[in-house]
């Protein structure tokens, strides 16, 4: 599972370069503050360490990690983990120096371990990374969280009582293109979100290739209800916290259908769901997945009264009025304190009369994914939130408000399955509730 | 249609209009009152619509509309801020030796009286063209305006061809506007502005001949490109068409007559 398409190692000045935060960046940061984990002595240190990472479920979402993981400077992968022996082979010939188990609880013995990755199944999520945190180990966890909304609040409350490092692997919240479109939702561009409709459509069966038919439940875990919440948990986590983070709000209410539509093949999981989360305010998030038509592939369509968002594709556009060319740059310039030319003085310029509205693009190099792959895609916040995580471990300071976030994008996803399963509207049980946003 | 925004963090106001005198406006206005930009935004936006209402000849209801339709006819009494802008384009069409003229066709056919603030054409045919002076004479409105209200840091980009810079970017000592060679999309310079108006004219690869030379009758066929800075953004619009026509000879010569601060002229 070679990820070669051009992995990039952003090293975070270069990172925050990008985003235009150079010289105010301190104040819009405040408004992302897991972006915000290292002071200057923290960088130094940073320098002259190597985080030793034990990687736990090398399979393709762990093997594209471990292939990211060599462009990480500070990143030395002394373990491997798996109990399925092909995945562990594939993973230690990447790291040929890096001790193999195949139980899991010998590799948090492993005093060489500072911290470990955990990118196993839905079901084990909840118990490794308990029992990672338990053993003193930094612990990144893919994303979702857990099957259970109780595992999830036992993770964070493990998590809380340890002090260490945890990391959940919602991506987005260091995809620089969600970044800037974030701050540039929260300083008003759009006007007001009345409405998110969130999408994630593909058109294939999910199922990986089984050597033989005894493998088929571990292979193909995805599709079954012992290990898998199928697309609430698998995609819809993901933009579930874009809507959030748009909002900077937690719904307080979902409803929701699902079906096994198209792929009849004895799986257990809905190949179709359909979700609609209400906020405090009265705007609705309307969720959408389903995997037997592809053509709109995935989106988070933020609307507001004066715009609209597409984080994924990177552009936005306004409803009635497009700033000439050039205005949007000086406003972003004067935004982050940057005095610099901006082109736009030229000879008349008429503005083009066509219908369509093109948008802008957030930022000047958009990076977008087609949502094809259940594997990862370069270019999408994963790389950068992997090296956050290692310059925490490194440090030892956890990050603040990132794991609220993916706390809650995946009890939200649980909920949504809930309302499925059940046929009614579930209000979000305070005993869920953790303090964050509008649940603090 | 409009548009306006308030950036909080840096105190940053953007109003932005669409399909006005044929293109593009967009206003920053930096520090004070947030509702106090967001009630000169008001004021310059309706300003703006009255002007176009009153200039643009393309609209058949404005009063430059009638007066193209009857001063052929007879003497057309116009408004008295119409009058005002006849009688400075009639000033500055001798200034610039003739080549700034709204009427394209040479101003000794237009008859202005005094007494009762007339206009008329001595030919039928003929028609005025505010195209190269309403946008200029719009800025001028619109720093009164700010000027009026204590707005201290503002920059106008109307249509990129006219740029008003009232007082300096947040972060620095002048407003710094890059221009772009329209073939080639290169910057060609990058200006300083800071209490001043920038006007360029030019020809462009969509545009590559519109500007007619009042004296021959003739398009304007030079890849040439025009630009000038100075306090009076009426003067910087009407100067740049004037350049644009007149060779390389006279240029200095008109300019003469003007208080300018820059101006460029690019065989592109």
């Amino acid at each position: 599972m070679k990820n070669d398409e051009n992995s990039v190692n952003l090293s975070r000045r270069g990172f925050f370069k990008e985003l235009g935060m150079i010289g105010g960046g301190g104040a819009l940061l405040s408004a992302f503050p897991w972006l915000q984990s290292c002071s200057a002595d923290d960088k130094v240190q940073i320098a002259k360490e190597k985080v030793r990472i034990g990687f736990i479920g090398t399979g393709s979402r762990g093997q594209y990690h471990l292939n990211n993981l060599k462009t990480i400077p500070y990143a030395d992968v002394v373990a491997l983990c798996d109990n399925y022996p092909p995945h562990l082979k594939e993973a230690s010939a990447l790291y040929p120096k890096a001790k193999t188990y195949d139980d899991y609880r010998k590799l948090l013995e492993d005093k060489d371990v500072q911290a470990v990755m955990i990118a196993t199944p839905l079901y084990e999520h909840a118990h490794i990374t308990i029992d990672a945190l338990h053993a003193g180990k930094h612990t990144f966890c893919e994303k979702s969280m857990a099957m259970t909304c109780s595992d999830c609040l036992d993770m964070y409350n493990v998590f809380k009582e340890s002090g260490k490092v945890m990391f959940i692997g919602q991506q987005r919240l260091y995809d620089p293109k969600y970044i800037k479109a974030m701050e540039m939702i929260h300083a008003g561009l759009l006007g007001e979100i009345n409405s998110i409709r969130a999408y994630w459509f593909r058109n294939n069966d999910w199922r990986r290739p089984v050597p033989s038919p005894d493998l088929e439940r571990k292979i193909n875990w995805r599709l079954y209800k012992e290990y898998s919440c199928g697309l609430v948990t698998e995609l819809a986590t993901h933009q579930l916290q874009v809507g959030n983070w748009a909002l900077r709000m937690l719904p307080e209410k979902v409803a929701g259908m699902g079906d096994i539509v198209y792929w009849k093949d004895g799986r257990e999981v809905y190949d179709s769901i359909n979700l609609i989360y209400h906020y405090p305010n009265g705007v609705k998030m309307t969720y959408e997945s389903m995997i037997a038509n592809k053509f709109y592939g995935l989106e988070e369509e933020i609307l507001g009264s004066k715009g609209t968002m597409e984080p994924e594709k990177g552009k936005y556009y306004f409803e009635d009025v497009e700033p000439a060319p050039g205005i949007m740059q000086l406003i972003n310039q004067i935004e982050h304190q940057i005095f610099d030319n901006v082109s736009f003085a030229g000879p008349s310029w008429v503005p083009e009369t066509a219908s369509v509205n093109k948008g802008h693009l957030i930022m000047d190099k958009v990076t977008s994914i087609s949502g094809q792959s259940s594997v990862g895609a370069s270019g999408d916040g994963s790389v950068e939130l992997v090296t956050a995580f290692c310059e925490a471990a490194i440090t030892g300071k956890p990050v603040p408000d990132l794991v609220e976030e993916a706390y809650y994008s995946s009890v939200l996803g649980l909920l949504g399955l809930q309302a499925i399963d059940e046929g009614r509207v579930i209000t979000f049980p305070d005993e869920y509730k953790i303090p964050y946003l509008n649940f603090a | 249609m409009s548009y306006s925004n308030y950036y909080a963090a840096s105190g940053l106001f953007h109003g932005s209009m669409s399909s006005v005198m044929g293109t593009q406006f967009d206003i920053l206005m930096v520090g004070g009152d947030p509702r106090l930009l967001g009630t000169v935004w008001e004021k310059i936006e309706s300003e703006v619509r009255r002007l176009d209402k009153m200039l643009n000849r393309f609209d058949p209801e404005s009063e430059v509309s009638f007066v193209n339709r009857e001063a052929g006819h007879y003497p057309v009494t116009v408004g008295e801020e119409l009058w005002e802008i006849l009688q400075d384009c009639k000033r500055y069409n001798e200034l610039t030796e003739g080549y700034f003229d709204i009427t394209l066709q040479g101003f000794n056919q237009v008859l202005l009286t005094e007494e009762d603030k007339s206009i008329f054409f001595f030919s039928e045919s003929l028609h005025i063209d505010l195209g190269g002076y309403g946008k200029g004479y719009a800025l001028a409105k619109i720093r009164e305006l700010l000027e009026e209200n204590g707005i201290a840091k503002a920059l106008i980009n109307f249509g990129n061809s006219s740029v008003l810079a009232v007082g300096t970017h947040p972060c620095g000592e002048y407003w710094p506007v890059g221009l772009d060679n329209p073939f080639t999309k290169e910057r060609i310079a990058d200006l300083k502005l800071c209490d001043s108006s920038l006007s360029t004219s030019g020809n462009m690869p969509s545009h590559p001949r519109h500007i007619v030379n009042p004296h021959t009758g003739t398009f304007v066929d030079e890849k040439k490109m025009v630009s000038v800075v100075a306090k009076d953004p009426v003067v910087a619009e009407i100067l740049t068409t004037a350049f644009m026509i007149a060779d390389d000879e006279r240029i200095p010569v008109i300019a003469s007559h003007f208080d300018i601060y820059e101006k460029h002229v690019y065989k592109l």
